[in-house]
C-alpha cells in the first residue's frame, strides 16, 4: 500500500521521470517551431482554436499552407502527434502502453471538445468581436475551454469511478502542465525582448514574493498543524509545505527530506488535489472580479495561493483570459496576452526551485534534532548529501529557463531572428494549449470530492481549510499587492 | 522504503494521483495512519519553536527590506 513508485523501463533518471520528459517534449516541440527561422513550416498543421458561431470555423490549421487539412484534419493530426510523443514518454516511465493509448485518446478528444465548446461566441466573444459574429451580447468570458475540461474531468472522476480508473493511466496533470510550462518559456523569452524592463520586474519581484510567502506561510501552517490539530512533526512538516504553498510536489519533497513514511504525502495528496480543484474553480474568477484593475497582482496572487504547478498555472491561464476580456470591455484597453500568466508561472517556478532549498534545510534540522518522535531516536535520521538537492530539483525548470534564455538572447543578439522565433514560439504555443487542456481535464479526473468526504481525513482537511481561508489567501494577496501594485501588462 | 525516496528517482506527484484514483489508499488506511499519529503526539519542542520563529522573523524583516527597495528605489 505504501509503495508509491511505478517501475520505470529505464534506469536513467533522464528517461524515467515526468520532469525530464516534460523537458524533452517541450524542447522537441519548440525545435520544430523554430524551423520558421529558416522558413520551414513544420508546425503549420497545428490546430488553432478560435471563437465561433459556425462550428466549421471553430478550428483551423494555423498556417494557410495547411488549410487543405480543414478543422477536423488538424485536430486529427495533432492527436497522432501528441499521442506519439506522450506514448514514448509513458513507455519509458513504465505505463501499460495499450491502456495508455486508449485512455489518452479519450482524454484528448474530450479536451478538444471542451476547447471548442469554450470558444462558442456567446460565451467567449469580447465586445469588439460581437459585430463580426452578428451577435448583440456575449458573456465575454474569454476562452472557457479550460474550465469546461476541468468540469468534465470532475464529473467523470466523481460520478463514474470505473471510467476514472480506466482513464487514470493517462491522467497525468503534472507531466502535462510541466511540458506546457517548458514551451511557455519560449513565449516568455519572446515577450521579454519587446518589454525587457517589465519582464525583469516580474522576474525579480516574483522571486522576492516567493521567498516572502514561503517564509511566512510555512511556520504558521506548521504551528497550526502541531499546536491546534495535534499532528506530530512527521505529519506537520510535509503538511506545512504542501498546504502552505507548493502542493503535492512539496509534500513529497519534504516528506522525503525528513524521512517521513511514504504514506503521509500520499494521504496529503488526496486532500491537496481536492482543494486545488476548488481553488481553480473559484479563485481565477475572484481575481478577475476584484483585481481586474491590478492584473499583475492577480497573476502573482494565484501563483502564491493555488497549490500544485498544474493548479496554479491553470488558474493563471484562466485569469489571463478573463481579465483581458474584462478590461477590454470596461476600458477599451487590450492587454497583451500572457503577462498575467507569466506572473503566475514565475511565482510557481521560483516556488519549485525553493522547495529543494527548503527541503535541504529541513533535512539538516531533522537529521540533527530527530524531530519525528518524542524521544528523537526512534527513526534513523540518515545523512544529508548535496546530491539530494539535485535529486529534488524540479528538472522541468531547466527546460523552461533554458528555452527562455535561448530565445531571449538569440533575439537580443540577432534581431533578424525575432520574426522567425516569434512565429515558431507561437506555433509551439498552440500545442502548449493542448497540454494545458489535458492538464485541466486530468486535474478534474483525479479529484474525488466524494471520496475525500468519506476518507476520514477531517483533521488534515481542517488544517488546510483554516490555513487557506484564514491566512494564506490574505497574506498572498497582501504580498502580491505590495510587490506588483501599479504594474500593468503592455497594451496592444 | 526511505532509501527509495532518496534514490535517483523520486516518486512523482502523478503517481500519487494514480494511486488515489485506483483506490490503493483506502479510508481504513487513512484512519489507521492518522489514528496512530494521534497517539504519538507530543507538544512543540524548543527547536521547532526556534525554527518557526526564525523563519517567520526572517520573512517579516525581508518583507520590509523588499518593500523599501521596491517603493524607494
Amino acid at each position: 500500500m505504501t509503495d508509491t513508485s511505478i517501475p520505470a523501463r529505464s534506469r536513467s533518471a533522464f528517461l524515467a521521470s515526468e520532469d525530464w520528459w516534460a523537458v524533452w517534449l517541450g524542447l522537441f516541440i519548440f525545435a520544430l517551431g523554430a524551423g520558421r527561422i529558416g522558413d520551414v513550416d513544420l508546425l503549420g498543421w497545428v490546430p488553432k482554436f478560435g471563437v465561433w458561431m459556425d462550428p466549421v470555423k471553430a478550428v483551423a490549421a494555423n498556417s494557410p499552407a495547411f488549410s487543405w487539412l480543414g478543422g477536423a484534419g488538424t485536430v486529427i493530426a495533432a492527436y497522432f502527434f501528441v499521442l506519439l510523443l506522450t506514448t514514448i514518454g509513458a513507455w519509458f516511465m513504465g505505463a501499460r502502453i495499450k491502456r495508455f493509448i486508449a485512455s489518452f485518446s479519450i482524454l484528448y478528444w474530450l479536451t478538444i471538445g471542451a476547447n471548442i465548446l469554450g470558444n462558442y461566441a456567446y460565451l467567449a466573444a469580447t465586445p469588439d468581436k460581437r459585430a463580426a459574429f452578428h451577435i448583440t451580447w456575449s458573456l465575454s468570458l474569454g476562452e472557457l475551454g479550460f474550465v469546461f475540461a476541468l468540469v468534465a474531468g470532475l464529473i467523470i472522476g466523481n460520478f463514474f469511478p470505473s471510467a476514472a480508473r480506466f482513464l487514470s493511466v493517462a491522467a497525468r496533470p503534472e507531466w502535462y502542465i510541466k511540458t506546457g510550462i517548458v514551451i511557455l518559456g519560449a513565449n516568455i523569452g519572446i515577450q521579454a525582448i519587446s518589454a525587457m524592463s517589465l519582464a525583469g520586474t516580474v522576474i525579480v519581484r516574483g522571486l522576492c514574493a516567493v521567498v516572502e510567502a514561503y517564509l511566512i506561510y510555512w511556520p504558521v501552517v506548521y504551528i497550526i498543524a502541531r499546536k491546534f490539530f495535534h499532528f506530530t512533526p512527521e505529519w506537520a512538516a510535509p503538511m506545512a509545505s504542501g498546504i502552505s504553498i507548493c502542493g503535492v510536489a512539496a509534500a513529497i519533497a519534504t516528506g522525503s527530506a525528513i524521512r517521513a513514511r511514504q504514506i503521509i504525502p500520499a494521504i496529503l495528496a488526496s486532500v491537496i488535489i481536492v482543494f486545488v480543484a476548488v481553488e481553480l474553480l473559484i479563485l481565477p474568477f475572484a481575481a478577475a472580479f476584484f483585481l481586474s484593475g491590478e492584473p499583475m497582482v492577480a497573476g502573482s496572487w494565484l501563483g502564491l495561493v493555488v497549490k500544485s504547478d498544474g493548479g496554479a498555472v491553470a488558474s493563471g491561464a484562466i485569469a489571463d483570459s478573463l481579465i483581458r476580456s474584462q478590461v477590454l470591455e470596461q476600458t477599451g484597453i487590450a492587454y497583451q496576452e500572457g503577462w498575467i500568466l507569466m506572473a503566475t508561472t514565475t511565482a510557481k517556478v521560483f516556488i519549485d526551485i525553493f522547495i529543494g532549498v527548503w527541503s535541504f534545510i529541513l533535512a539538516v534540522v531533522w537529521s540533527v534534532w530527530h524531530l519525528s518522535s518524542r524521544d528523537g531516536v526512534s527513526r534513523p535520521a540518515g545523512s544529508v548529501s548535496k546530491r539530494e538537492i539535485w535529486d529534488r530539483f524540479p528538472k522541468f525548470i531547466i527546460g523552461f529557463v533554458g528555452l527562455l534564455a535561448v530565445v531571449f538572447f538569440s533575439g537580443l543578439v540577432r534581431p533578424d531572428l525575432i520574426a522567425g522565433l516569434k512565429a515558431g514560439a507561437g506555433q509551439a504555443n498552440l500545442i502548449r494549449t493542448i497540454f494545458f487542456g489535458l492538464c485541466f481535464f486530468s486535474i478534474g479526473l483525479v479529484t474525488n470530492v466524494r471520496k475525500l468526504w468519506h476518507a476520514g481525513l477531517g483533521r488534515v482537511t481542517g488544517v488546510y481549510a483554516v490555513a487557506l481561508l484564514g491566512f494564506i489567501i490574505w497574506v498572498g494577496l497582501g504580498i502580491s499587492w505590495l510587490f506588483y501594485q501599479g504594474i500593468v501588462p503592455p497594451a496592444i | 522504503m526511505a532509501s527509495e525516496l532518496t534514490s535517483h528517482r523520486l516518486p512523482q506527484a502523478d503517481e500519487y494521483y494514480y494511486k488515489q484514483t485506483n483506490n490503493h489508499i483506502t479510508p481504513r488506511d487513512n484512519e489507521i495512519e492518522t489514528g496512530a499519529d494521534a497517539g504519538a503526539y507530543f507538544p512543540l519542542q524548543p527547536i521547532e519553536k526556534k525554527l518557526c520563529a526564525y523563519t517567520f522573523g526572517l520573512g517579516i524583516i525581508l518583507l520590509f527590506i523588499f518593500v523599501i527597495i521596491f517603493k524607494v528605489l
